[in-house]
């Protein structure tokens, strides 16, 4: 419905409509932009462009909430700084380092969700003639803060100058994603100029990219020219073409295009990001699904919650399945729409860790199920379900 | 004569095949978690906590992210065994 009526909507820039289809844009535009400015320096200014043109880009894309943006970045520093300076523990050892980075991880989560709940990231203050946010966080800088902090903790990052602080948090290509690691950042920060095989895979990485924004785009004017005016019920067949087509694989291509663009940018440096997607649709099983969507964010979830015991000697994988999908439905929103979606895909995970260990150990029961059950199809509705049924389910306890 | 690695390099070897049903040395030297089907993060997790049982060690939590190949495992194995044996 929103795509006929941007598609449709007259008087409108193509800009605006663009970014309707495309929440990306401003942050596409901004990667696009620096790709082309990086690659066109001479290559001993590259590096040096790179960290004026973040913070420009930052401001460009953070506008009224960049005072917000620097004050979290100040604060987080304080913490990444003192960190920094108590010794890093043996390997496997639990030290005060790691001590103090889960209190401020812990600390910076609490905060983050009760201050989005009080309605203090609605807070506005005006001057010079504009309405400036002092306190911000997106759910992707909340992810990266989190995981300066626990890269510190367990010392994979040593310590952090204030300059590797801003360049990193302002590169055009970590402040949408795909990088997520300061380590990641830091060990190649002062990598070697890019060879002509980095800007070869930029290209086609870029190319990539911009084709599955096309497709967004293409997608946006069939949705448009196939579905009836809004406040219409939609038959049945149109509805299944929203839940498992048009929804799915507009957020996918949109996301994954601009992960693509920012690869790109981050190659005309010689940086190497990290894919953010790799083909997630269409993979046989639930944890095939996750390995290969929103990729950093998911092994960062793996690596601080999955591989956690909760205190149990032997662990357990059921009670760290269902923590760690609540927590990424809740790191989405508080809205009970995320809950439920987090619910769903830890039960669905349990069932697959369960039919995963019959499998290994050789149970008739699950083998014979393997052969009859098409995995890929399971995988695809299960999640494509997983987006859809939230609001039914709602409606449903509203009803009771 | 067998060294030490060796034989932890096969009792390693062993615990991947009960677990994962998978031979390291016949998936390849490179064998990397999340590079064969049978090895995703929740086979991980079993695999870990039975290399644990046999060999009598423990990792912690911020450890387990890095044994994410099989050369890694077997030389955090041998370390652990080393420290254990060490007076």
């Amino acid at each position: 419905m929103r795509y006929a009526a941007v598609v449709a909507g007259k008087g409108e820039s193509v800009l605006t409509k663009l970014e309707a289809v495309w929440p990306w844009l401003p942050a596409g535009l901004a990667v696009v932009a620096s790709g082309v400015v990086l690659v066109t320096l001479p290559v001993p200014w590259r590096r040096r462009a790179l960290a004026l043109v973040g913070v420009g880009i930052a401001a460009a894309v953070y506008r009224s909430a960049v005072p917000g943006v620097v004050l979290l970045h100040a604060a987080v520093f304080l913490v990444a700084a003192w960190l920094g300076r108590l010794p890093v523990g043996e390997p496997g050892t639990t030290g005060l380092r790691l001590v103090v980075a889960r209190v401020a991880m812990v600390l910076l989560a609490v905060g983050a969700y009760a201050g989005r709940a009080a309605g203090v990231t609605a807070w506005r203050f005006p001057f010079a003639g504009l309405e400036w946010a002092p306190i911000y966080l997106d759910v992707l800088m909340f992810a990266r803060l989190e995981a300066l902090l626990w890269e510190l903790g367990v010392g994979r990052v040593v310590r952090v100058t204030p300059g590797e602080m801003l360049t990193w948090s302002a590169l055009p290509f970590t402040l949408m994603g795909p990088l997520l690691r300061f380590s990641d950042w830091q060990r190649q920060s002062e990598a070697g100029a890019p060879g002509a095989g980095d800007l070869l895979a930029a290209a086609r990485v870029g190319l990539l990219g911009a084709a599955q924004v096309a497709g967004v785009v293409a997608m946006a004017a069939l949705h448009a020219a196939l579905m009836p005016a809004a406040g219409v019920r939609l038959p049945l067949v149109l509805r299944m073409a929203e839940w498992f087509g048009f929804g799915p694989w507009s957020f996918y291509l949109g996301a994954s295009g601009y992960a693509n663009l920012a690869v790109a940018a981050a190659a005309c440096v010689g940086i190497r990001v990290p894919p953010m997607f790799d083909r997630p649709f269409g993979r046989p099983n639930l944890s095939a699904f996750w390995a290969h969507w929103n990729i950093p964010v998911t092994f960062f979830v793996r690596d601080v919650l999955f591989y956690q015991r909760w205190g149990f000697g032997r662990g357990d994988v059921y009670l760290s399945v269902v923590a760690i999908f609540l927590v990424i439905g809740l790191w989405h929103s508080g809205h009970p729409y995320w809950a439920i979606w987090g619910l769903l895909h830890g039960a669905g995970f349990c069932v697959y860790v369960a039919y995963t260990r019959r499998l290994r150990a050789g149970d008739v029961f699950a083998v014979r199920m393997q052969a009859v059950v098409p995995g890929r199809v399971l995988t695809y509705v299960f999640v494509c379900g997983a987006w859809m049924a939230p609001p039914q389910i709602l409606r449903i306890v509203a009803r009771l | 004569m067998e060294t030490r690695d060796e034989g932890t390099g096969a009792k390693v070897g062993e615990v991947f095949r009960q677990v994962l049903r998978l031979d390291p040395v016949g998936a390849g030297s490179d064998l990397r978690l999340g590079g064969h089907p049978s090895w995703d993060s929740v086979a991980h997790i079993d695999l870990v906590l039975a290399l644990e049982r046999a060999f009598g060690i423990a990792f912690s939590t911020v450890e387990i992210p890095d044994l994410d190949s099989f050369d890694r495992i077997v030389s955090a194995v041998g370390r652990k065994l080393a420290a254990r044996a060490a007076p």
